[in-house]
């Protein structure tokens, strides 16, 4: 298996940006020891930070495919031009799955690679009750259950109350807020995430027939679908998001 | 502000820290963990929130070179999904979105189209909520009734007909659970597909561009495409909302993974096949067609709740086909488990009812008097709450565009055909097994 990832975070904030919001590039291979990825950021780093915008994020990930701009998530030579037969014995893009209680035996994904970009989401905290669905109009949304306890009394909400929308302080509460900002800016209407995914063939394995006992690694009975998600023009479907998600816990 | 700042650190680090999972392996929760679990998750609000495949995009099942005789190679292509706003009526389609030009497709009170008409709804107001997005759902999960994603424990009877309530010995298995809103605005979810028969791979009849069998032709292919649009809400009309659960299956006899799912869905459904675009492209392979705005086949006032599995006794489940020395042989089993033959777990399944109290009293007709409403599926084709079922006043006429079901030919002389409505009730699965074939 053969990945690579990028992750190029980029500021907004104005004059006084601290050093450790700078531009950064961060360019990681997974070859043999994925140890190396993203890094928390304490409450220090973070409580310098003056502005009140975001981050925008770009991040992209190629596994068993080609990061090259002349065909993007195209699939690297060491998978097999895809033919029906034997191409479906490649070792190089394969992944398997196994499930508790079925350990005789592999669902195996064949002669597949898989690559996702997402292209510069906006990160940022926002209150809740600025979203159009927090409004008073959305009061009588309000989803008791969905917020207590096991026992159906404990409100499990940090304002203690969750008797009603307005009592529930949902509105108060700061929420993790994604979004694609930029829309259509850069001349590309669906170029928000770009995410291709293609294997040849699935079935499953048995151990039994393999000589290691992996049935990962065996080859015997074929395939009885692929699957593939790209576009006419290449090897990454363009997804288009608008509006904004929020991440909240309680 | 300095305690609220603290909040969105919090959450800022934890999200850039989701990447770190890579250094350390998943490591399996102990039940002591567990058993302090109080239901507190994680919430997800989509606010104007719109996903859209460009009209090229797709998702492509593909299928296996066949053995059998009769037997023909199938590929299908889902082009476009889409999942825009459905409260206002303005919209387009992936053939303006693609081409360019203003009068994409519009809606007709004479076919019932206002909102099918346009796959793509882009009537929100740009005023909305933070991030302006002219194709949004408004309230797609408020605030108020997000999406939740948490760890809970339920009572409920087992595989073995043991009852499950946290007493000593009967501890409540914990369930990991996305619950979707049970109040939300209109959306619009639609895609156009494309059904290809006996793709020979390589050959000229499998290119872009490749005509219609149906119309003649050398290098022709075989292929049927299609729009899919639904108006209308993941939740039934009486407000249930869709759930998924994961779980390890409490039975003694296959502890594996198990799946439940309620699905609920109600709206309006449109299928339509006809095309307006009569230039070069139209009806060739792969190409983004120009669909008509009206003809088709409507489902009007739809209402649908479908629960597959039952915490604790039933559950989708993940199995290979084997032969008889009980070696996988390629192809894989979904099944929803049979419900047990347990006389409290039957009890439990039709009524409700929780160590044979008696709930399964019946009426003098013989139908049970308190069914069970958490396992009765039913999908209702059309509003009956104004039809007498025996007398039949109330049905939609025969040219109705507001309820039931429907076919729209706007070249006819009469265009629009109804079939009445229909219903199936009471449905409850006590077994499911879904075989894939193809392998080997």
């Amino acid at each position: 298996m053969t990945s690579s990832f990028f992750l190029r975070m980029s500021e907004l904030f104005p004059e006084k940006a601290p050093p450790a919001f700078a531009v950064l590039a961060v360019v990681l291979c997974m070859h043999t020891n994925p140890a190396q990825a993203l890094e928390a950021m304490d409450d220090t780093e973070m409580g310098t930070v003056t502005g009140q915008k975001g981050i925008l994020a770009s991040f992209q990930y190629y596994y068993n495919s080609s990061p090259a701009e002349a065909d993007l998530g195209a699939p690297l030579s060491i998978c097999d031009t895809p033919n029906g037969g034997s191409s479906l014995a490649n070792m190089n893009c394969r992944f398997g799955l196994q499930l508790k209680n079925r350990e005789s035996e592999w669902l195996v994904f064949k002669n597949g690679h898989a690559s996702i970009d997402l292209r510069r989401l906006a990160i940022d905290a926002s209150m809740l009750g600025d979203s159009h669905g927090g409004s008073a109009a959305y009061h009588g949304y309000f989803n008791e259950a969905k917020f207590t306890d096991q026992d159906g009394s404990t409100c499990l909400l940090p304002s203690g109350d969750c008797s009603g929308a307005a009592a529930s302080g949902l509105a108060e509460m700061p929420g993790l807020r994604l979004s694609y900002p930029e829309g259509a800016a850069d001349g590309f209407e669906f170029n928000d995430v770009r995410f291709g995914l293609y294997f040849e063939g699935l079935a499953v394995e048995p151990n039994a027939l393999v000589p290691s006992g992996n049935g990962w690694e065996g080859n015997n009975n074929g395939s009885f679908m692929g699957l593939n998600i790209a576009d006419n023009n290449g090897h990454q479907a363009g997804i288009a998001f608008g509006g904004d998600f929020y991440l909240y816990g309680y | 502000m300095r305690p609220r700042l603290q909040s969105t650190n919090l959450l800022l680090a934890a999200t850039l820290t989701l990447g770190a999972a890579q250094a350390q392996a998943l490591t399996e929760l102990s039940d002591d963990s567990l058993s302090d679990v109080q239901g507190a998750g994680f919430a997800f609000a989509l606010d104007n929130f719109s996903m859209r495949f460009a009209p090229e995009s797709f998702i492509e099942l593909t299928g296996a070179g066949v053995n059998g005789v009769g037997w023909q190679r199938g590929d299908a292509r889902y082009y476009g999904l889409s999942m825009t706003n459905g409260a206002q009526p303005g919209g387009t389609d992936w053939y303006a979105t693609l081409n360019g030009g203003s009068s994409a497709c519009g809606g007709s009170s004479a076919y019932g189209n206002t909102f099918l008409a346009c796959p793509l709804g882009n009537g929100n107001s740009l005023g909305a909520g933070v991030t302006p997005n002219q194709y949004g759902i408004g309230a797609m999960a408020s605030i108020y009734d997000p999406y939740v994603l948490r760890v809970f424990d339920y009572e409920g009877y087992d595989f073995q007909g043991n009852y499950l309530d946290g007493s000593a010995g009967n501890e409540k298995p914990t369930i990991l659970e996305l619950i979707g809103p049970s109040q939300t605005e209109d959306w619009r979810w639609s895609f156009w597909g494309e059904l290809e028969v006996d793709r020979v791979a390589g050959d000229p009849s499998a290119a872009i561009g490749a005509a219609n069998c149906s119309s003649g032709g050398a290098d022709c292919a075989d292929f049927l495409q299609s729009q899919t649009i639904i108006h209308g809400k993941p939740t039934t009309a009486d407000g249930k909302p869709a759930i998924l659960r994961l779980m390890q299956t409490e039975n003694t006899a296959d502890n594996t993974l198990g799946i439940t799912y309620q699905s609920a869905l109600s709206g309006d459904f449109r299928f339509s096949v006809r095309q307006k675009d009569t230039g070069a492209l139209a009806d060739t392979l792969h190409n983004v067609p120009d669909f008509d705005d009206a003809e088709g086949m409507y489902f009007k006032n739809v209402d649908a709740f479908l629960p597959l599995g039952v915490l604790h006794y039933q559950a989708l489940t993940l199995d290979a086909v084997r032969d008889g020395s009980g070696s996988a042989t390629g192809d894989f089993v979904i099944e929803l488990t049979r419900i047990p033959d347990i006389p409290e777990v039957y009890n439990n399944f039709y009524c409700g009812d929780v160590g044979n109290t008696g709930d399964c009293a019946l009426n003098s007709d013989g139908s049970i008097a308190n069914p069970n409403e958490d396992t009765r599926g039913y999908v209702r084709w059309g509003n009956f709450d104004s039809v007498n079922i025996a007398t039949g006043a109330g049905l939609p006429s025969a040219t109705a565009t507001d309820n039931g079901i429907y076919f729209v030919n706007p070249s006819a002389a009469t265009p629009v055909t109804n079939l009445g409505v229909s219903r199936i009730e009471g449905m409850r699965i006590h077994h499911m097994k879904i075989t894939t074939l193809g392998a080997n």
